[in-house]
């Protein structure tokens, strides 16, 4: 899959089982849905026409750069902001459904919680928010404050509490009620590595357990390493979405440096890979500045067969390969070569 | 049931922030001054009055002007614990949602399944109970005082409790109302203008009925369905009263400026119990709809 095929933008008119991404979506129950969801604050486009698909126990990075629209889309999925026009669904069930909630843990960004509660009692409150018998809560509290690391603080008032564990006790309240789906708005931008380490642990936990995954984050290289499928969202519209694998691992990059290579050679490699001409990259596009016939080339590969093919084409021609270092693109890489397309 | 769990949990709040203890904290010293002060007012009434006094008159014909003095000072004290209370209510109320809403609390409680007409009955209730506590508890302290010190009790002590309640209650609805379309400081700030305002427009209506000046009473008027909070007072405050023995000499006086002369008609109850559910309502419509 070339990269041009995987790049969905949420602007063109697509029925709504297309925009919704991966054949896996399509098989499984969808846990989060929307389409064409938009919000406008006055005359300012928060988020145009946005259409998602997170399926049930799926693990979705939402990501884009500030003031993109993240938050507000997140708070519209919660029922915090009514969305100007579009629809959305939780678990089949309009936007704004109570009912949904049920089966929903949300970790907000910017949250501060009612911080003369003693720990066990603010997740008391919230389990019985989510209708949480009674008699369950005091085992499902002291799974939580486990879950969290925050088992010698549960009867410590949340004022004493530093910023990382009131974000693990926020953590805690959104899975107090075995969520089916959790939302996580920046969960580790107060935590420490170790922190940020055992929310990733966390999260693969919850995918084993069958939980779908919202995560809203900024770090690149955690969205990398737990997520299952992202979506890229600029000026609040999707310019990306797929697998980690269709994003990432799909397109291969290699720069090579050869040494007095035929034009011929050089054209018959250009007619079989595209060349990467993006500034700003790591390499000068093509050079040839000694004098001695050395250039250095990056070219888009479709798979690792192609790193073989392409040093025998050189060898055959008679020139000298001096290095041949197949690059994987980074979800940075995508990243930001998504959101300078749109700026443009 | 959520509703309740909301209730608790802004009663809670109110009693763990301290908000409670501090209002009765300041209260009990109130009180203990209070009663210092009947207890002088007393003795000093026990003493001989001085002859062509309407005291003396009165005492002439067998009607004992002693419990006009009593009744002053009772509704006086009703009164300093009806307004604590009131500004209790306004400014616990100032922030119910527009601060809980600034501070984020709201995202993760709005975010489970809870009705956003839940949250505000909830608030409602929570802070209504809060201030229920606290006016019974200092209404009744204060009768207790008078009559152990002055021997008067009012037999229809309860209900003017309950107008009294009623009173910190639609204050505390219409500042909710407030503080869901403005910012907390804002909502404040023009609800204790609009209460200052009103309380003056009610004591002109009271000049006005005893002077029988007609236009002085429309402003009363006006000013309780702008605000009917001060016609509640009114209402509490005649209920507990004694009656005025000097009718019985055909004297038609102001009974000071506490004792109410002229009570509002019931209308101005049922205009004050619709004022505070529209207000309930209101609050609950607009929350419902706003973008957190």
């Amino acid at each position: 899959m070339t990269v041009p095929e995987i790049v969905r933008d949420a602007a063109s008119e697509q029925p709504p089982e297309q925009a919704a991404g991966s054949p896996a979506a399509r098989r499984a129950p969808l846990a989060v849905e929307t389409v064409g969801l938009r919000k406008e604050y006055g005359r300012r486009i928060a988020v145009a026409n946005l259409s998602l698909a997170v399926p049930e126990g799926e693990v979705f990075g939402f990501l884009g750069p500030n003031g993109a629209g993240k938050s507000t889309t997140v708070k519209m999925l919660v029922g915090l902001v009514r969305p100007s026009s579009g629809a959305g669904r939780l678990f089949g069930k309009p936007l704004g459904d109570t009912g949904a909630r049920r089966w929903l843990g949300f970790l907000p960004e910017q949250f501060r919680f009612h911080d003369w509660l003693r720990a066990e009692e603010f997740l008391d409150l919230h389990a019985s928010l989510y209708g949480v018998p009674k008699g369950e809560r005091p085992a499902r509290i002291a799974e939580a404050l486990k879950l969290v690391g925050l088992e010698a603080r549960a009867h410590d008032a949340l004022r004493t509490f530093s910023k990382g564990m009131l974000q693990r006790i926020g953590i805690g309240q959104a899975l107090i009620a075995d969520p089916k789906l959790v939302i996580l708005d920046e969960p580790t931008s107060a935590l420490d590595p170790i922190g940020r380490r055992d929310v990733r642990d966390l999260i693969r936990t919850l995918r084993q357990r069958g939980v779908a995954v919202f995560l809203n984050s900024h770090l690149l290289s955690e969205v990398e390493m737990v997520c299952d499928r992202v979506a890229i969202i600029d000026r609040g519209r999707v310019v990306r979405q797929g697998s980690m694998a269709e994003l990432v691992r799909g397109a291969l990059e290699v720069e090579v440096r050869v040494e007095g290579a035929s034009e011929r050679v050089l054209a018959e490699i250009e007619r079989r890979w595209p060349r990467v001409t993006r500034t700003g990259g790591p390499t000068t596009p093509s050079s040839d500045a000694d004098g001695r016939g050395v250039r250095t080339l990056r070219y888009v590969l479709q798979d690792e067969r192609d790193v073989a093919g392409m040093a025998d084409l050189i060898v055959r021609d008679g020139a000298r390969l001096l290095a041949l270092v197949p690059h994987q693109a980074t979800l940075e890489d995508l990243f930001i070569e998504s959101v300078e397309t749109r700026e443009v | 049931m959520n509703t309740l769990r909301i209730a608790k949990l802004t009663f809670r709040e109110a009693v763990r922030r301290k908000a409670l203890y501090g209002a009765l904290a300041l209260t009990i010293v109130f009180l203990a001054l209070y009663g210092w002060g009947i207890d002088v007012a007393m003795r000093e009434l026990a003493e001989d009055v001085g002859p062509g006094t309407i005291a003396r008159r009165a005492a002439e014909v067998g009607i004992d002007t002693t419990i006009l003095a009593v009744g002053q000072l009772f509704v006086a004290g009703l009164f300093a614990v009806s307004n604590i209370a009131s500004l209790l209510a306004i400014f616990m109320a100032a922030g119910m949602i527009a601060q809980e809403v600034d501070q984020g609390t709201l995202y993760a409680i709005v975010s489970k399944p809870v009705a956003r007409w839940q949250v505000v009955v909830g608030k409602w209730l929570g802070g209504a109970a809060m201030l229920a506590v606290y006016v019974a508890i200092t209404a009744l302290a204060t009768a207790a005082i008078v009559y152990w010190r002055a021997g008067y009790l009012s037999d229809k002590l309860a209900q003017g409790i309950l107008l009294l309640i009623a009173k910190a209650a639609l204050l505390y609805s219409v500042t909710m109302l407030a503080s869901a379309v403005m910012p907390a400081i804002t909502a404040g700030i023009v609800m204790f203008i609009l209460y200052s305002v009103t309380n003056v427009t009610g004591l002109l209506e009271q000049v006005g009925a005893a002077a029988e000046i007609e236009s002085m009473v429309r402003i009363g008027i006006y000013g309780s369905l702008v605000l009917p909070a001060d016609a509640l007072w009114k209402m509490a405050a005649h209920t507990v009263q004694p009656p005025n023995p000097l009718l019985a000499l055909g004297i038609r006086t102001m009974m000071g400026p506490f004792m109410v002369l002229f009570p509002p008609s019931i209308w101005m109850g049922i205009y004050a119990t619709g004022y505070m559910a529209a207000a309930l309502g209101a609050a609950i419509w607009r929350f419902g709809r706003r973008d957190l």
